[in-house]
């Protein structure tokens, strides 16, 4: 292995030389030391930002289904808020629960979030949605 | 093994750095998920709102709007505008967390929806025959009515330029009035589209076709079937979006189309 000199390389400089100056490191050894510790915590926290933005995006889509389920719901019942819910997830993982009562229905979705996934977390985020019945829903049985 | 010296200068600075660094960025990050969780909710219960408020119209009394705001947390600021037959209602919702309500006590969002003939879903099309000769295309009850409304896919307030009729797929569309099919194919979100040109100027829109029966430069009777009911394009579900198209644009199809008995 051929070492070079360093910049700001102490060796003659009137004091006894460090041991790291004595295999020709230097600053540039420490540099890169650190450098290989810093990358995986970076990489980390690259990682859990990517994942809470999955999250946070997952936040926004469940309520919109809620919201779509819900007036779905409550228009032509709690048979075509499952279409529109099945519809909006896609092959996503998602429960909804319709409760109706005192002219108002309201629909509980549930979404698998793909946040965290990778990781093992098993996420489910919540959302509700409650608006009046109207139309063909009136006559539903509920 | 107390640390000493050097090392343990480096472990405080380490504990107190990390604890900086966890706190600038987990407590941001809180409240952008708080924030974005009230903003659904706000407007989860905006659209609500606005929505019984436009049945309140159809004298429902203004209380509806108000309970359904409050069943999705949220509380009506802003309600219901000069015109009759257009709602536009602001609610606010509290954040959950305290740290949010520091910076924003109340998040609020906005939505509109408009009155459709006596009342929301419950104009029913019987296939009455009007003036002209014109007919209801498909005998089935209206799920949205001609005006502003939120999109139900971009959750937007815009102008909803016709009628969506709800019927299952398959089920055939009638021409309203006799005509010539001036267009038929797909056209963007409209999915499969008819198009047929009147002798009056007017054009009628037929939308969201699982499948089209006619061709461009047909001659169609009013009542012919031109084409089946589907939800192709920006459809959530099954239905006929009918328009009726004049020289200066869309108007409302209620004033071209026969009224319906217990209109």
């Amino acid at each position: 292995m051929v070492l070079t000199t360093m910049p700001g390389g102490a060796v003659g400089a009137g004091r006894a030389p460090a041991p790291h100056d004595q295999m020709g490191l230097g600053e540039a050894g420490s540099q890169a030391l650190e450098f290989a510790m810093v990358v995986p915590l970076l990489g980390v926290l690259l990682g859990l930002l990517a994942q809470t933005g999955l999250l946070l995006a997952d936040v926004q889509v469940v309520h919109g289904i809620a919201r779509e389920a819900g007036r779905a719901a409550a228009v032509d019942g709690e048979q075509r808020a499952r279409e529109v819910v099945e519809d909006l997830a896609g092959d996503r993982d998602v429960r909804l629960h319709v409760d109706g009562a005192d002219g108002m229905v309201e629909a509980r979705v549930e979404l698998a979030t793909r946040a965290f996934s990778s990781v093992g977390v098993d996420l489910w985020l919540p959302a509700r949605a409650t608006f009046r019945r109207e139309g063909a829903a009136d006559a539903a049985a509920w | 093994m107390p640390l000493r010296g050097d090392a343990g200068s480096v472990a405080l600075l380490a504990v107190v750095g990390g604890g900086l660094v966890l706190l600038v960025t987990l407590v941001p990050l809180a409240v952008v998920a708080d924030l974005l969780v009230t903003r659904g909710r706000a407007q989860t219960a905006a659209d609500a709102a606005a929505l019984a408020a436009m049945g309140d119209a159809g004298g429902h009394g203004l209380d509806g709007a108000d309970a359904v705001a409050h069943a999705n947390g949220g509380e009506i600021v802003a309600c219901c505008g000069d015109e009759p037959a257009r709602r536009q209602v602001r609610v606010g919702v509290a954040p959950a967390s305290g740290l949010l309500a520091v910076v924003v006590p109340r998040v609020e969002a906005e939505a509109a929806a408009a009155l459709v003939g006596a009342g929301p879903m419950t104009a029913t099309a019987g296939g009455a025959v009007g003036p002209g000769g014109r007919v209801w295309p498909v005998a089935a009850p209206v799920t949205s009515g001609f005006g502003m409304r939120v999109h139900p896919l971009t959750g937007t307030p815009r102008l909803h330029a016709g009628l969506d009729l709800g019927a299952p797929t398959g089920t055939p569309i009638r021409a309203a009035a006799g005509g010539t099919v001036v267009f038929a194919g797909v056209m963007g979100g409209y999915g499969n589209t008819v198009d047929v040109g009147h002798p009056d100027g007017t054009t009628t829109r037929y939308a969201h076709q699982s499948r089209i029966l006619v061709r461009s430069g047909q001659q169609v009777a009013a009542g012919q079937a031109i084409g089946l009911v589907g939800s192709t394009g920006a459809s959530t579900g099954p239905h006929l979006h009918f328009e009726v198209r004049t020289p200066t644009g869309p108007i409302d199809p209620h004033s071209w189309l026969p009224r319906s008995r217990g209109w």
